[in-house]
């Protein structure tokens, strides 16, 4: 008798059918898009870890002390002096990204950027166009406008669509949860390869998936539910989900702002919070306001905001515990899409698990062709091309990185992805041979290896810096898994008879 | 620490539910009683070292991370077996693909239309504060949206799903329509 560990849909077999089928055409159908979503999703999770790779020569602040901040504010004040409407942001060192950095903005939209030194001082800021490209890559997929946010949004209801109907299409899939059956025929070890993640990481795709639908799709959401939620009084929405700017009056100089009372102050109204940004409006006038802002590390929150006066005086405050359920909501949507609220255990667990999303994603198809293949009808062109299209991103991925590193900006790097996406695509159409999606494949492995060989050649002096350990170990690891299957399934090398 | 007892309940409690699976008579319920009653007190019980939002969402998180780890454990591993069949070379089916794409991109459009207007209506007509509406509204129509996909695909009859979304969508505007008016 096999018992029953969890709820078991009973389910008739024309629905089932007709869900699989509906399952598979939209899985087949989108399948490219939500790949590559969700593998630039999984390796943006390493977003600041990534930043400190790529420019390890940046100065590193562990500790911000007030008169570290005071000699930071007074030099971008200096910096800025012919910027009109001047606005000063520091975005203090977090754990995956130890440093001070310094933006200055006017009201002209003119934005400049430098890093603090730990002694005192301010450098320029050196970019990260790789960094850059893969978060652009898994947030408006490099397109103008809202069109790329909203594809991404689009990409995560449709992987919520995947998900119910992948439920509802395989109603043992509660049953043989714990069945994971690896080598013999390679539809069933494909088929419980992509049940059993599936299952297990449910909950966790299904946040991801749905939090992700409303960053995307916000713009519209906006457009339309607000639009009927406000009768139309578009005005009314800034105020509901921002604190609002405090503006006072005064165009006459006054000293900058007092750090050590503003610290004070915000440790008092927070006490166990810890800040993570300060901004000074309008820098020595009367009318200069401090914000800062203050997370407290047990909250799923971006922070609460403190705005002070330039004596200190506290004027505004916007606290989490005071917000409303769906003020907080937003919090958590940001929050938990990201998966920085919880250290590294959460983290790393957000990069397998999206990791499992993207094998998800992989073998569905895989297990499309592996079908067709086993009904006598293989789908020959696509046999080649999907592979190839799998395995051309991690490498377009690589050469862009090494790129990078090699002082490349990152204007040419979306072609140039494209270009490597392309002629990958071109090679599985025209290059009759099987082994070709395991040519492009061991291709990305050594070109990932490349890019950690090419970042110990650039920034010698730098390897033992944590970020630089994370991303070059996690870098050698995934080039193994990448290189050695085929490698050890004799695709490359022929074995003797 | 904390986020390590999280993710080792969750291999215990995959342990137990597995366990429970394999045996029958009482000790099977009871088995199951305890893999829950584990998952359960975890997701509670992280609320108080990691915070009460917070906690439950990390146990959400590395649970799932632990079960796998479970899973993985107990794959079975087999000699492959490449066995197929020579390929056919019968021509088929691109044009049918392009249609079935071209039918999937109608449903995203017209279940975008019926699932957005149905959010709007709910934003226009449930009490309770603005930013509320909108956000509980928006989260609904995301999950509308997705539930219409899968729906209309499963119909598989793709007039008649596109009618019925386009039903939804006009009745949810009219009904959005008689609120402001």
């Amino acid at each position: 008798m096999t018992a029953r560990v969890l709820p078991r849909l009973k389910l008739k077999s024309g629905f089932v059918r007709d869900m699989l089928h509906g399952h598979a055409v939209l899985g087949l159908s989108f399948a490219a898009l939500i790949y590559v979503v969700c593998l630039s999703g999984t390796i943006v999770v390493f977003y600041f870890e990534l930043r400190s790779w790529e420019t390890p020569e940046v100065p590193v602040v562990q500790t911000v002390s007030p008169e570290l901040v005071s000699s930071a504010l007074e030099e971008a004040v200096t910096k800025g002096e012919d910027v009109e409407g001047l606005h000063i942001h520091l975005r203090f060192p977090r754990e995956a990204y130890p440093r001070l950095t310094v933006e200055v903005e006017g009201g002209n939209g003119e934005r400049r950027f430098w890093v603090a030194r730990p002694e005192g001082g301010l450098v320029p800021s050196v970019e990260a166009p790789f960094t850059d490209f893969m978060s652009g890559l898994h947030v408006y997929l490099h397109q103008p406008g809202i069109a790329g946010s909203s594809i991404i949004g689009l990409s995560g209801i449709l992987t919520i669509a995947a998900l119910i109907s992948g439920v509802l299409s395989h109603p043992r899939m509660f049953k043989d949860a714990f069945k994971l059956r690896w080598g013999g025929a390679r539809r069933v070890q494909e088929a419980d390869l992509h049940l059993r993640l599936g299952v297990w990481a449910l909950p966790f795709h299904f946040i991801v998936s749905l939090t992700g639908a409303l960053l995307g799709l916000a713009g519209l959401f906006v457009g339309v539910i607000a639009f009927a939620a406000l009768d139309g009084d578009m005005e009314k929405l800034g105020p509901l989900f921002s604190p609002g700017q405090v503006v006072r009056e005064g165009t006459a100089p006054a000293p900058l702002p007092d750090t050590a009372r503003i610290f004070a102050a915000a440790a008092e109204a927070a006490p166990s919070s810890h800040i993570t940004d300060i901004e000074l409006d309008r820098p020595g006038t009367a009318g200069q306001t401090v914000a800062v802002t203050a997370v407290d590390p047990r909250a799923l929150s971006y922070g609460d905001v403190y705005v002070f006066s330039g004596d200190g005086t506290l004027l505004q405050r916007s606290e989490m515990r005071a917000l409303s359920a769906g003020q907080k909501m937003l919090h958590y949507i940001s929050q938990l899409h990201f998966g920085w609220f919880g250290g590294w255990p959460v983290k790393l667990a957000y990069v397998l698990l999206g990791l499992a999303l993207t094998v998800i994603t992989v073998n569905g198809v895989s297990i499309w062709l592996a079908k067709k293949r086993a009904k006598g009808l293989p789908e020959l062109l696509w046999e080649r091309v999907w592979p190839c299209f799998v395995w051309s991103q991690p490498l377009g991925f690589a050469v862009c990185a090494s790129l990078s590193l090699a002082g490349f900006g990152g204007d040419f790097f979306v072609p140039l992805w494209l270009g490597v996406t392309a002629a990958a695509l071109l090679a599985g159409a025209l290059w009759q041979s099987g082994k070709v999606g395991a040519w492009v494949r061991v291709l990305a492995g050594l070109a990932l290896m490349g890019v950690v060989c090419f970042h110990a050649l650039r920034y010698p002096a730098w390897q033992d810096g944590e970020a630089v350990l994370l991303i070059n170990a996690v870098s050698i690891i995934t080039a193994l898994c990448i290189i050695i299957p085929p490698a050890y399934r004799g695709f490359l090398l022929r074995r003797p008879a | 620490m904390a986020g390590g007892i999280v993710f080792l309940s969750g291999v215990l409690s995959a342990g137990l539910l597995r366990s429970g699976q394999l045996r029958s008579g009482g000790s099977r319920f009871w088995l199951l009683l305890v893999a829950w009653s584990v998952i359960a007190a975890t997701i509670a019980l992280s609320a108080y070292p990691l915070g009460a939002v917070r906690g439950p969402f990390i146990a959400l998180t590395l649970l799932p991370l632990g079960a796998l780890v479970f899973v993985a454990m107990k794959l079975q591993v087999k000699p492959a077996r490449n066995k197929s069949r020579s390929p056919a070379v019968a021509p088929r089916g691109r044009f049918r693909a392009l249609k079935g794409f071209a039918h999937v991109l109608g449903v995203c459009i017209a279940s975008a239309l019926a699932a957005l207007l149905a959010g709007a209506a709910v934003a226009a007509w449930v009490p309770g504060p603005p930013a509320d509406r909108i956000v509980f509204s928006g989260i609904l129509a995301a999950i509308l949206w997705a539930a219409a996909i899968a729906w209309a695909l499963w119909m598989n009859r793709p007039v008649r799903s596109l009618v019925i979304l386009l039903a939804v969508a006009l009745t949810s505007g009219l009904l959005w329509f008689a609120k402001t008016v």
